[in-house]
């Protein structure tokens, strides 16, 4: 179960999605289905890299190569 | 609950990097269902990962990341189509049969019938659904990351649910009921 970010405005009536009807239904299934997979090790390792970066070659003028 | 002792400083709000990776996972749920395709998904992600991390003094931690990489996300899907054109999204089947064979916790067949659907609607319409039934974003805000009227995002979900129902033949609460030994289990007891 996955539960979607605390939002306050969504409305209850008239919502053009209706949240308890089945396409909302399937819709959040999917979501929970795709969120669960891993994150590709490269995305990660890519964040790290990023950070490392930064850590190492911290610069007092951003100087950050495109 | 563990309370903080004398000792133990309070816990310092999550890095930059922290917080990108708690987003990960719902950001390239969002990059799946808006481009179809993992390996596109995944460049998607990718991109707006290096693009954040360069704009990161532009984001203010403790305010939403997730609408802050989902609009550099959406941004960056729509620059890729203008660039390319739009191609035929998973022609190939391979992310629906990959879901079809997914170990089932809700109806996999659903899903995947669910997902071809999803993708033959036009992406303004996908997206709109996808931030306000997926992502969890209010109309407000899916108007904010889209750049357009709340009246437009609206409308956009609401011919993108018409369509579904068409689509899959969904005609009303009737299809609510329960299924699979749910909806056997029910049967016996209104049979009696």
């Amino acid at each position: 179960m996955r539960a979607p970010m605390t939002k306050s405005t969504r409305p209850p009536a008239g919502d053009p999605l209706d949240p308890h009807g089945e396409i909302a239904r399937r819709l959040r299934a999917l979501y929970a289905a795709d969120s669960q997979e891993p994150i590709p090790s490269d995305l990660i390792a890519l964040l790290e890299r990023l950070d490392e970066a930064e850590m190492g070659t911290r610069q007092p003028s951003d100087g950050q190569a495109r | 609950m563990s309370g903080a002792g004398p000792d133990t400083p309070t816990e310092p709000p999550p890095s930059f990097k922290q917080a990108m990776l708690a987003a990960l996972p719902s950001l390239r749920a969002f990059a799946l269902s808006l481009s179809g395709r993992p390996d596109r998904a995944d460049d998607l992600v990718q991109e707006t990962v290096m693009k954040a991390w360069a704009k990161q003094e532009n984001f203010r931690l403790g305010t939403n990341m997730q609408a802050w990489l989902v609009t550099i996300l959406r941004n960056s899907y729509y620059s890729q189509m203008r660039k390319r054109g739009r191609e035929v999204q998973d022609s190939d089947g391979v992310f629906t049969e990959r879901l079809s064979v997914a170990p089932a916790h809700d109806g996999v067949m659903d899903l995947a019938d669910f997902r071809r659907a999803l993708n033959n609607l036009p992406d303004d319409q996908r997206e709109a659904l996808l931030l306000v039934g997926a992502s969890g974003f209010s109309y407000e805000e899916a108007a904010e990351i889209c750049g357009c009227a709340v009246g437009t995002i609206k409308s956009r979900v609401s011919r993108a649910r018409n369509r579904l129902q068409v689509a899959l033949d969904i005609k009303g609460p009737g299809d609510y009921g329960p299924d699979g030994p749910n909806a056997t289990m029910v049967g016996r007891v209104f049979a009696r």
